[in-house]
């Protein structure tokens, strides 16, 4: 008897719509907190191990000193898109930077302390929650890379939704890896508007006259993102192929560069009005790209 | 059985299949393929437990499973492994009389096939959550099955080996062996009931 209505009640649950599907987030964030103290080390442990597995170790130096650089060019793009934009109207930016939330921000570092047991979802676990400031939707990044947003917030763990979720769609430009001095101003590069589909490839459908080749850049010029993003790398092209059924336009193939399994801690980007600096287990660490006006 | 010693297995393993997935997964068409720890814990209880403490085990397995796994969107469902577990418990009730407890591959294969009445409730849930106009984003059956059948057979052979130290950890659990009910022979023309 028991036994049947807790099957009817699992059955019922299993099938709720997702609004309705919220109620037990207390006592998952609860599970997902209770067993980060043993899987969070275990998850460092796996991502030291898989780096150095699959990446040779005389090339680890070399990746470090690219992601530097490329750090410095993610600002490079992100300042000749603001001036870009002061040229054509200091107004229209003001607007912008106001609609976008470009304030400050403080950036606290997050301990990657596992991932989804279903392997349905790549969401993966923070070990920072609500008490450190972090709240749903923050943008997520490390390194040089744009990662994903925050999920869902506990008061001490959070998730993390990868911007390769399936049905993530997001709006980049296309351009060369390093274009420092080249002259290449972000506002000419190629608009794309990219769609995940759950792997850790993005493709998009663009006119097949734009300059686009394999090894290029696609970075975030995404409305719906703050603008303090904007300019950073969210992939590499690794594939152009042209569209038999369509001859004006070809499909653009972007992976993301930083691999999620390679992840031990990321950095939220938690914006410092909503934020109190120093509070919490964590530290602010600031980031080449955003120490200008990121800093608190 | 004791309930402490499954707790604490229950959390070991569980802090084992989140954070050391990445670790021990490799790549397929389909998704990355990773072991699933709890699914060994499971299959031992249910080949030594009386049938209650099977489906409760189990039942609580699946539920754990369920609150460690938020999808994309902070979605949380509770139900899909909850169910796919006791569906799972239900098949190892029914065949565990007929196998060799002890033996690893007993365990792998139970790994394997009662894993496998999990992971068809599992995709049978999502599957009608797709139907009912709300899946999962990119949610295609033919795909997870492919993902779910390989993670089966990965977490089977890594089952089985583990299986020789937790076979040894049979004891610790205090299994009521005597509640374990047997096969019921068919009655033979004449005999009484």
């Amino acid at each position: 008897m028991w036994g049947a209505a807790a099957v009817v009640a699992l059955a019922v649950a299993a099938l709720l719509p997702d609004r309705y599907a919220s109620f037990s987030k207390p006592v998952s964030m609860a599970v997902i907190t209770t067993v980060q103290p043993l899987s969070e080390p275990l998850h460092k442990l796996s991502a030291s191990l898989r780096q150095h597995v699959d990446q040779p170790l005389e090339a680890v130096q070399g990746v470090q000193l690219r992601d530097k650089v490329l750090e410095l060019e993610n600002e490079n793009y992100r300042l000749q898109w603001k001036v870009s934009q002061l040229e054509k109207d200091i107004s229209a930016l003001q607007k912008l930077d106001s609609q976008l939330g470009d304030r400050s921000f403080v950036y606290r570092r997050a301990a990657v302390s596992g991932r989804s047991a279903d392997p349905s979802s790549n969401t993966l676990h923070l070990e920072l929650g609500a008490r450190d400031g972090v709240g749903a939707g923050m943008v997520v990044v490390e390194g040089a890379y744009l990662i994903g947003r925050v999920g869902q917030v506990g008061h001490v763990a959070s998730t993390l939704d990868p911007i390769t979720t399936a049905g993530t769609h997001v709006t980049a430009v296309i351009g060369p890896f390093s274009a420092s001095g080249s002259g290449v101003v972000i506002d000419t590069l190629p608009l794309a508007q990219f769609d995940a589909d759950g792997s850790d490839r993005l493709t998009a459908v663009i006119a097949r006259s734009l300059p686009v080749q394999v090894g290029d850049a696609a970075r975030l010029k995404d409305p719906a993102w703050p603008g303090a993003v904007h300019g950073w790398i969210i992939g590499q092209v690794i594939a152009v192929e042209d569209m038999p059924d369509d001859l004006l336009r070809k499909r653009v193939t972007i992976q993301a560069i930083m691999s999620l399994r390679y992840i031990d801690a990321v950095t939220v980007l938690v914006p410092s009005r909503g934020a109190a600096p120093g509070e919490g287990a964590t530290t602010a660490v600031p980031l080449a790209g955003a120490t200008k006006e990121g800093a608190p | 059985m004791r309930w402490w010693v499954f707790a604490i297995l229950a959390y070991l393993l569980l802090a084992l299949q989140v954070g050391l997935a990445d670790a021990m997964a490799w790549e397929s068409p389909y998704g990355p393929v990773a072991p699933r720890f709890l699914l060994l814990l499971a299959v031992l209880v249910g080949l030594w437990a009386s049938e209650s403490v099977v489906f409760t085990a189990w039942g609580v397995l699946g539920l754990l499973t369920d609150l460690a796994s938020p999808y994309a969107g902070g979605l949380h469902l509770v139900g899909p492994y909850a169910l796919g577990y006791l569906a799972g418990a239900y098949f190892i009730l029914q065949v565990r009389p007929m196998l060799f407890r002890r033996h690893p591959l007993t365990i792998a294969s139970m790994m394997m096939v009662s894993g496998g009445a999990i992971h068809l409730v599992v995709i049978v849930v999502f599957f009608t959550r797709k139907i009912l106009g709300y899946p999962l984003p990119d949610w295609s059956a033919g795909d997870e099955v492919m993902l779910r059948l390989l993670i089966l057979l990965y977490s089977a052979a890594v089952g089985g080996v583990l299986s020789v130290v937790l076979v040894r950890m049979v004891p610790l659990f205090g299994f009521e062996v005597s509640k374990v009910a047997g096969p019921s022979r068919p009655r033979r023309r004449g005999e009484p009931a």
